[in-house]
């Protein structure tokens, strides 16, 4: 076979079109991150789309609710998992509501909640949970759920890290280097981790 | 009047998303998206991970939009963020199928079987490693030369070179083994 022939062959390759509304979607997710980027003070208002700065808004607020509650009871240091988990059932239910079926979890980092929605509805499981990851002086507490995987930065570092519960209802954390299981709780690669299970009745 | 060329329309379009016009962004959204979504579904094959990826890639492309430095083109910093995601997501896809193989015993389940409707040649590519399958992908399919996919790919000219080399060596045998 020479190159000639192998180009013609991949160019043979089809790609198929977008699920209808994939764009639209992509499109919406992209607008949300570009207006809520880093560095607010350069963006300009587009006088536009009451509708989508309202649900702009209800993620704002959303935000600020869970940076509120998070900062009250991350002062109470390790049992935090424990006696926040009402305050993450509600957070849930609320962005369930807005995100119905593609809520893939709630990233609150410091002071920062990050939403992270997929372009479709859900295909994994449905069962939340909440894990909270803590390295030196930085926690990030996730709230997703079983099978989802999620990209977090965690003390500076990023990290792909992956949600299961299991049969038994004990939880594993799998990220690029470790493999932490609830049942068996240790330091894994560097995290100390807590994670507990959310009702799936949202 | 003077009719700015296509290059200095995208640069003025750049410019102003950069100082947050929506509708700039917009536009370099709607015209790029369909190319991020061909790239991502070649590296993936799979539709639904290909929107996702493709999703992914201008969530960060909006976010770090400021970064932008025109070192490259606007087309080729979109490509280097999409092929990112997408090694983000095959590694994610293979730690999971480890673990559902490591809890198989106690949760059994069917493996995913592989998309029907993929050709002999989609298989072939999805035979390849990575690296090897990014590369043919940037020189073959999107148009790229050797440098400006080494850029993309953040390694040696030579490296890609090397790359396409076995990336068509693998194609061609395993090709050939198909039609024989």
């Amino acid at each position: 076979m020479t190159d000639e022939e192998l180009k013609l062959r991949l160019r043979q390759v089809p790609v198929p079109a977008p699920a209808d509304g994939a764009q639209e979607r992509a499109w919406h997710r992209a607008r949300l991150a570009f207006e809520n980027r880093a560095d607010p003070g350069v963006l300009a208002p587009s006088g536009r789309a009451w509708g989508f700065r309202t649900l702009v808004a209800s993620l704002v607020l959303c935000g600020v609710i869970g940076a509120a509650f998070l900062a009250g009871h991350w002062s109470g240091q390790r049992s935090a998992v424990v006696a926040s988990l009402d305050q993450d059932q509600r957070l849930l239910g609320e962005l369930n509501r807005l995100f119905p079926g593609q809520l893939q979890a709630i990233i609150c980092s410091g002071r920062e909640t990050e939403i992270v929605t997929s372009s479709d509805q859900a295909t994994f499981s449905r069962q939340p949970l909440v894990v909270e990851l803590r390295q030196h002086d930085h926690r990030v507490r996730i709230v997703s759920f079983s099978g989802q995987r999620v990209i977090a930065e965690i003390d500076g570092q990023r990290q792909v890290l992956e949600f299961l519960l299991t049969s038994e209802g004990a939880i594993l954390v799998s990220g690029e280097t470790f493999l932490w299981q609830s049942d068996r709780p240790q330091i894994a690669g560097g995290f100390e981790i807590q994670a507990r299970p959310l009702t799936a009745s949202l | 009047m003077e009719v700015p060329s296509a290059e200095a329309h995208e640069t003025q379009l750049i410019e102003r998303a950069a100082r947050g016009d929506t509708d700039a962004f917009a536009t370099l959204f709607h015209h790029y998206y369909s190319m991020i979504h061909a790239f991502a579904y070649r590296l993936c094959f799979e539709n639904s991970d290909a929107q996702d990826i493709a999703q992914e890639t201008f969530i960060k492309a909006a976010r770090a939009l400021g970064t932008f430095r025109r070192e490259s083109s606007f087309k080729h910093w979109l490509y280097g963020i999409a092929a990112n995601t997408s090694r983000d997501w095959r590694r994610s896809k293979l730690r999971a199928s480890r673990i559902a193989e490591a809890l198989s015993a106690e949760t059994p389940e069917e493996p995913l079987p592989p998309p029907a409707d993929l050709s002999a040649v989609g298989e072939a590519l999805g035979a390849l490693a990575d690296d090897l399958r990014q590369a043919i992908v940037l020189v073959y399919y999107e148009g790229l030369n050797h440098a400006e996919a080494a850029r993309i790919c953040d390694c040696a000219e030579t490296t890609i070179s090397w790359r396409v080399f076995t990336a068509k060596r693998k194609l061609k045998r395993i090709l050939e083994r198909r039609t024989v």
